[in-house]
């Protein structure tokens, strides 16, 4: 799916979170908008969601204007969000409107492919921070998302669990192809996954630079060529 | 003791691993514990009355009261009783609760709901609700329906207080969860609102029911030919305390019944909340 947001700007009482934000994807590519805290990412996310309307601008999916929320994509937020009273199996199934069977196949498949078979039946409470992220990203890949919108996925997560999940996130990118916004604060993450990055800076946030990473996935993690971007990056930033 | 101490642990003999044995298990377990007290409590209290130290005329001996609700039983009147203040119970336990799920839902649900009605319920709230008593009586008469009706107003409240606080604190970011498949809000409403509410909706039903069991005995205090209610005011008028004493127990058991029915109904619909302390 090919997402293209034009000149987006989000006011909350008269205090500007981003202003005249532009850009676009294209379909099967990795985007990353990465920024320091505050600059407006989450904000900018939510907007392209539908979850947040009340921004000014444009966003539209393979060519058409929207506004609200878009069953073609699926968010997957900082916190694993689930619901408590569901195992994992049912949370995984959550938003699917099949039958009782076919919704537990699908389910079953996705909780294979984020590596959680045999925790069907556990309850979010029962899990680790990694595992109930696992869950998260089964959940939100279950209804075949054309658009995979992420806002610091694996922020709240320890080093190891992190890159692993930025590793599983690669494998269903191969596999699915699909499109995805990655909001990160993390240079190393968005130089490990992304196709290109957004910089955003300031308070409003505003577009800064983009950068085009060329290297082939999947990355060396720490390679020289990824270092020279990083040191770029941070020239960018102006730290 | 001197070899123990240079620091020769080989030497030491195996520490005797204690095994709590089944029986000593079985002692100590919380129910057992719990009745050590009473036990003792009923065993002084039998003593005392047996050697006269508590005249009967003012505190019965617990067997007294034993056998004053076999005689009931026996009689056949103490089912009859029994059941009278269950149905009361239930049915004004079921109008209160229903009448709190439905206003509680809409003042949890809309904002403007609750700025209408939230106010106004919080006055009332403030009645002590057994000053309803005369009013009721007058306009429903001394019949069932006054009872029902002080019952369902005292269960009412912990309901919908509940209800509300526990819709209004609803995470939003599960709600989020749902907007990003599109649900309807009724979908919202079933599927997340309604489930994470559960826990303190449970818990205001289990304080209405106590609530309830309070309002039961005003009620059959004020008026009423049958009923656990209106054996206290035959035992005060008879000057029986056996029968009065006899009336309570059975409110007791009967309050512990049914608090414990509702006890198991929250944990089979929480039980997700507590798996990690079982296991
Ligand atoms: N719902 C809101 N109401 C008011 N201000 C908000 C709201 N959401 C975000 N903001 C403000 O917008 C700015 C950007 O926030 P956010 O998008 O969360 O930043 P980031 O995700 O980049 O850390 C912050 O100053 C924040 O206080
Ligand atoms: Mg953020």
């Amino acid at each position: 799916m090919s997402l293209m947001v034009k000149n987006v700007t989000r006011r909350f009482n008269g205090n500007t979170a981003v202003k005249n934000i532009s850009f676009q994807t294209y379909k099967g590519e990795i985007v990353g908008l990465l920024g320091t805290s505050g600059c407006g990412k989450s904000t900018l996310l939510r907007a392209i969601s539908g979850l947040d309307e009340g921004y000014e601008g444009e966003v539209s999916l393979n060519g058409n204007a929207v506004r609200n929320v878009n069953t073609n994509a699926s968010f997957i937020f900082q916190e694993p969000r689930l619901m408590p009273w569901l195992t994992v199996k049912d949370n995984v199934s959550f938003g699917l409107s099949e039958k009782k069977q076919e919704k537990g196949l699908k389910a079953e498949r996705y909780i294979e492919l984020v590596g959680l078979k045999g925790y069907e039946n556990y309850y979010p409470l029962e899990l680790s921070g990694g595992m109930a992220q696992r869950v998260a990203i089964a959940r939100a890949l279950v209804t075949s998302p054309e658009l995979l919108l992420l806002d610091e996925p694996f922020s709240a997560l320890d080093a190891f669990t992190k890159m692993q999940l930025q590793d599983l996130l690669l494998k269903i990118w191969s596999e699915y192809r699909s499109t995805m916004v990655l909001v990160t604060h993390d240079i190393d993450e968005a130089l490990y996954l992304c196709d290109r990055i957004i910089i955003l800076t300031g308070q409003p946030g505003v577009f800064k630079q983009e950068f085009v990473i060329e290297e082939p996935k999947p990355r060396r993690r720490g390679s020289q060529q990824v270092a020279a971007y990083k040191e770029r990056i941070l020239k960018c930033l102006e730290l | 003791m001197a070899n123990h101490q240079n620091g020769n642990t080989a030497s030491l003999p195996f520490p005797k691993v204690k095994k709590a044995s089944p029986f000593k298990k079985a002692m100590f377990h919380p129910f057992i514990v719990g009745s050590i007290l009473p036990v003792i409590l009923i065993i002084v209290w039998e003593a005392l009355s047996r050697a006269g130290v508590i005249p009967a005329y003012q505190l019965p001996s617990p067997t007294a009261i034993v056998d004053k609700i076999i005689e009931l039983a026996e009689k056949g009147t103490l089912w009859g009783h029994v059941g009278i203040t269950t149905y009361r119970i239930f049915l004004g336990f079921l109008l209160g609760t229903a009448a709190a799920v439905i206003i509680g839902s809409f003042v949890g649900f809309y904002n403007r709901v609750e700025q209408l009605l939230d106010p106004m319920i919080q006055a009332f709230r403030s009645i002590p609700s057994l000053a309803w008593v005369p009013l009721f009586i007058l306009w429903m008469s001394i019949g069932e329906a006054s009872k029902v009706a002080l019952i369902a107003v005292g269960v009412f409240f912990p309901v919908y207080l509940n209800i509300v606080s526990g819709i209004s604190g609803v995470d939003r970011k599960l709600i989020e969860v749902g907007k990003m498949y599109g649900f309807t809000n009724f979908q919202l409403v079933k599927r997340i609102i309604l489930p994470a509410s559960l826990p303190s909706f449970l818990v205001g039903m289990r304080s209405g029911l106590g609530l309830g069991w309070m309002f039961v005995v005003a009620a059959e205090l004020m008026g009423a030919s049958q009923g656990l209610g209106y054996l206290l005011v035959v035992g005060q008028n008879t000057y029986s305390p056996d029968l009065i004493i006899a009336s309570i127990v059975l409110f007791a058991i009967l309050g512990k019944v049914t608090d414990a029915l509702l006890k198991r109904l929250e944990y089979k619909a929480l039980h997700w909340q507590d798996r990690l302390e079982r296991s």
